[in-house]
């Protein structure tokens, strides 16, 4: 089973637009991060959903593709793997919780 | 300590202390304008002896306080000024708390600010000073305190310290030559004059004024001016604060703030005319701007 990922109770995070980047404070670390399109709209599809609902990658491309237009600049790299390595990135840096499936 | 005195700059009071009369006599000299009165300080400071020997045979001025930073070297007596303004602000850079503190200088009209920010040698500190003669009221040449909760501007107008080609520059503008502190020669930063400033900034300095706009300078280069978004500026100034992570979500929300609320530009320029020429250009341009916002509104 691929990992899972949640938002952050949104007390956790602090997000502020600066131009086309998005600064974020992470309160339990007190670490900001700077960070671009499309990091902001992966985590607007974590927290869109229901406290303690999981998303795979897969899940989370699905939700994304709804509106936004979804295409690689690499055709041999599937997008799902991308997400799921900036989805691995966010919860290594604990802006996103993470479930991982044994 | 044998020898001290009290002085207090915008809303931070320090106790200086030394083993030595000359220093104390000379920034009594410097912040003649400033409060004095004994209470109880935020900072205390000391300047000491190496050794009991070092008090009177070629004397060497070790900076102590509440804040130090261990491999600071002694200064020669005949700098004794220079470690105290050097101490005085390790003090402030380290363990201020109050508001959100930035490595820059401040002029502001009209109640409104342009804040310049650089690195050492950008040139902030020559321009706030050409700009505090010209009908601009000098906040601070060395650090800009940004009140967290309101986004304000606490002056902090500390004696202005000229180095170097700058201080001829400024010797030509201002005619008063008592405003001017000892020169000091060989320190570490080259030669050093202070400036202090004019009176009634000193009288003025509980007054708090709005930033209006951020500023990059960089002396020596050709005339250019280069639009800086609110991202880079940002990080520009999480750089050129020095507790900004100390103060955790307060800092965050003080520096979005200000990067959202006023316009930034990097300046590149020549020579100190032409570097406040384009601030007075670039001032210009911000009030059409808001006369517009005004009148869309």
């Amino acid at each position: 089973m691929p990992s899972a990922y949640a938002a952050l109770p949104a007390s956790a995070l602090k997000r502020v637009t600066l131009g086309g980047l998005e600064a974020i404070y992470h309160l339990p670390s007190g670490i900001t991060h700077l960070l671009a399109e499309p990091v902001p709209d992966l985590l607007d599809t974590l927290a869109a959903q229901a406290p303690g609902r999981y998303l795979t990658a897969g899940e989370v491309l699905g939700l994304i593709r709804e509106r936004f237009d979804v295409a690689g600049d690499d055709p041999t790299e599937q997008p799902q793997n991308v997400l799921a390595e900036r989805l691995a990135e966010l919860a290594a840096l604990g802006l996103v919780a993470v479930m991982h499936h044994a | 300590m044998r020898h001290s005195c009290s002085i207090a700059v915008g809303p931070a009071r320090f106790r200086i202390g030394s083993d030595w009369r000359a220093p104390i006599d000379q920034l009594r000299q410097l912040y003649a304008d400033y409060p004095m009165e004994q209470s109880v300080p935020d900072f205390t400071v000391r300047l000491q002896a190496t050794s009991v020997l070092r008090r009177v045979i070629r004397p060497q001025v070790a900076i102590a306080g509440d804040f130090t930073l261990p491999d600071a070297a002694p200064l020669p007596l005949e700098q004794g000024l220079l470690a105290a303004e050097m101490a005085m602000n390790l003090q402030m850079a380290l363990g201020w708390r109050r508001h959100l503190l930035l490595h820059a200088s401040a002029v502001s009209r009209n109640g409104r600010a342009v804040i310049m920010t650089g690195v050492s040698g950008a040139g902030k500190s020559t321009l706030s000073a050409l700009l505090g003669e010209r009908g601009w009221r000098f906040l601070g040449d060395e650090f800009v305190l940004i009140d967290p909760d309101t986004g304000n501007i606490a002056p902090f107008p500390r004696p202005i310290s000229l180095k170097n080609e700058s201080i001829a520059s400024m010797e030509r503008e201002v005619d008063d030559d008592t405003r001017f502190g000892p020169v000091m020669h060989d320190t570490p930063k080259g030669t050093i004059r202070h400036l202090r400033p004019r009176a009634e900034w000193v009288e003025q300095m509980a007054r708090e004024t709005r930033p209006a706009l951020l500023l990059f300078p960089r002396f020596g280069y050709a005339r250019a001016v280069r639009r800086v978004d609110e991202a880079e500026s940002f990080v520009r100034l999480t750089q050129a604060s020095t507790n900004y992570v100390a103060l955790g979500e307060r800092g965050f929300d003080a520096l979005t703030g200000l990067v959202r609320s006023v316009r930034a530009c990097a300046i590149d320029y020549a020579d100190g005319e032409e570097g406040a020429e384009l601030v007075e250009r670039l001032w210009s341009e911000q009030g059409t701007r808001l006369g517009d916002r005004a009148a869309a509104a």
